[in-house]
């Protein structure tokens, strides 16, 4: 099959790989038909995560079609479609049935810092991803939710992550009726993050982000105020300025460890790896809080450590909450509000790429080029029963083998109508 | 766009003054508030009473039949489930190994895996680099001793192996 894999920092090509197999009685294996680009994919592409193996295919947000079953799965049946939540829970450990399934101890031998995640390292278990054409889904019976007939793959993809990841941010900040929310990032999770405020009831909703087409994005998908940090001289003084001088009752990082904004933050762990990336928007989030607010982190960021402002947290009386999203609790729940019209999960999706040109989609998305908020990769692929009757087609005769096609087996080319497509690109 | 200094901004600031029209409803947003009920909330609480999730079937899952996997060392034994891409092997692999015994608190063990990350990324460009080199010097040598022992013009001269060598 094809896969993106990861030769290096800023390196990725799509390569054969051998097609992924039954390895456990409630696995099965998809046909993938939808997989996105998540920003937390860049860390792996930056190369900032340990444990990141040359040859490791990444994707942990993606939709796909039943096509092999597993001897003890009950839920699922060849030919479901399904969207599947990045984290790999088993269901019943101590952590999975209290419903931290973003936890489970059962699924990442390699670290305790999460649960098994798709395509994210060997820290997260050793997991190949979903951007190629198939893909292992370890414990069926838990993580995978059948898509409804009337909703199509793209409705419902982002379920895989950034929604209830942004869900899951705003919920932290305990927002009550009427508070300000401050949302540090305009990437995909601090969109869903803004727009599911608003859900929870907030008053008033301002995104920071240094990006303006994204903050252009943000006003019309999350209806929000928006700040560019860098047209302003000091960030938290102004943010400070626009909330009554107090600061808001609710911020959230929506950004991570590749922060923008802070020369020091930059230098000591872009650079010199004295912390680990960059916690500007920690340290901006909890100045920029009022004294006993929320400070609610999203953001990725890894081992061992970073610089943050703890002593202000604490003299602050601020509540701290961050952590992985336990996905799967969220997903009937956010399905519901899709399916309402409350919010629009795929208008978010403003690039479409074949799966052969994943490489270009990584830069795109990595530099913010062409308005890039979030990048959709089509793999495509046949059916596995029709990739075998292909697959033994071809073996005849020596003659009749198609060229074009041996070469995409080796990854060197685009397959048949991929060949020289123009970006498949959305206005937003 | 001048960038709005601090004092500016403290001076157009009002403390005193409330936020009224932040502080109602926002009929005109889709779903606003529909989950502001705590109930309404997946998260809340935090721990829910112990129950399976999913459609799971089993107290404890089967356990996946082992293959080379790192585990950390305060685990003893592999997960019921793992991933089995990329397993160790190499140089990389050894340091992957060394890091893996070094407990997870100590900032060492991620360094260590760092390393290997690097040594795995830029290790294979330098192989690629050492065999082209090779491949020329081979060639090289091989173009001398035809040259000595024969008259007729040299199959692999200096210019033919530069143009070759990028092909390697």
């Amino acid at each position: 099959m094809r896969a993106v894999t990861y030769e290096g920092p800023y390196r990725l090509r799509v390569s054969a790989k051998p097609t992924p197999r039954i390895e456990h009685p409630n696995d099965v294996v998809l046909r993938v038909t939808r997989t996105a680009i998540c920003g937390s994919d860049l860390h792996l592409y930056h190369g900032l995560v340990p444990d990141t193996r040359r040859g490791h295919t990444f994707g942990h947000e993606f939709t796909g079609v039943v096509e092999e079953i597993g001897g003890s799965v009950r839920s699922l049946r060849k030919g479901d479609r399904v969207v599947v939540p990045f984290n790999i829970s088993c269901g019943t450990c101590f952590f999975c049935s209290r419903g931290l399934t973003g936890l489970c101890e059962n699924t990442n031998p390699n670290s305790e810092i999460a649960s098994g995640v798709f395509g994210y390292s060997h820290t997260t278990g050793g997991y190949d991803g979903g951007q190629a054409e198939y893909v292992r889904v370890p414990f069926a019976d838990v993580g995978p939710m059948k898509i409804p007939e009337d909703m199509s793959d793209e409705d419902v993809l982002f379920l895989s992550d950034v929604f209830p990841t942004g869900y899951q941010a705003a919920e932290m900040g305990g927002i009550q009726a009427g508070d300000t929310v401050v949302v540090f990032g305009a990437g995909p999770v601090g969109l869903f993050a803004a727009r599911s405020a608003w859900l929870l009831g907030a008053g008033r909703v301002i995104v920071v982000d240094h990006v303006d087409y994204r903050l252009e994005f943000a006003r019309r998908f999350a209806q929000v105020e928006t700040l560019n940090f860098r047209e302003v001289d000091d960030v938290v003084l102004h943010l400070k300025d626009m909330t009554a001088g107090r600061g808001a009752d609710v911020s959230i990082d929506a950004v991570g460890l590749e922060a923008d904004g802070s020369w020091l933050h930059t230098a000591l762990g872009m650079g010199l790896f004295l912390e680990a990336g960059a916690p500007t928007a920690i340290e901006w989030a909890v100045h920029a809080t009022r004294k006993g607010g929320h400070v609610s982190i999203i953001g990725v960021y890894g081992p061992p450590f970073n610089l943050v402002p703890i002593g202000t947290a604490m003299n602050k009386n601020l509540t701290l909450r961050m952590g992985q999203c336990n996905v799967k609790r969220y997903m009937p729940h956010l399905l519901e509000h899709i399916r309402a019209g409350r919010v629009d999960a795929k208008a978010i999706i403003t690039h479409r790429f074949p799966l052969d040109r994943a490489p270009e989609a990584y830069r795109i998305f990595e530099r913010k080029e062409d308005g890039c908020v979030k990048c959709v990769l089509l793999p495509e692929a046949e059916p596995l029963q029709a990739a075998a009757r292909a697959a033994a087609e071809a073996s005849g005769p020596r003659s009749e083998r198609a060229e074009g096609s041996r070469g995409a087996e080796r990854g060197l080319a685009p397959r048949g109508a991929d060949a020289g497509r123009e970006p498949l690109k959305e206005a937003p | 766009m001048a960038k709005r200094k601090g004092s500016d901004q403290r001076k157009a600031a009002d403390p005193g003054a409330a936020q009224p029209q932040h502080l109602h409803a926002h009929p005109e947003i889709a779903g606003w508030g529909a989950d502001l009920d705590p109930k309404n909330r997946p998260g809340v609480p935090l721990a829910r009473t112990p129950a399976p999730v999913g459609e799971a079937h089993w107290d404890e899952p089967e356990r996946q039949a082992p293959q080379p996997h790192l585990v950390r060392m305060e685990l003893g034994q592999l997960t019921p489930v793992f991933g089995t891409a990329q397993p160790p092997r190499g140089l990389p692999g050894a340091i992957r190994r060394v890091a893996y015994r070094v407990p997870e608190h100590r900032a060492r063990r991620w360094l260590l895996l760092l390393a290997a990350d690097r040594v795995e990324a830029y290790g294979g460009r330098l192989a690629t680099g050492a065999l082209v080199a090779g491949a020329v010097l081979a060639l090289w040598r091989y173009r001398s001793s035809g040259r000595r022992g024969r008259t007729g013009p040299a199959r692999f001269g200096p210019r033919r192996m530069a143009r070759l060598a990028p092909t390697l």
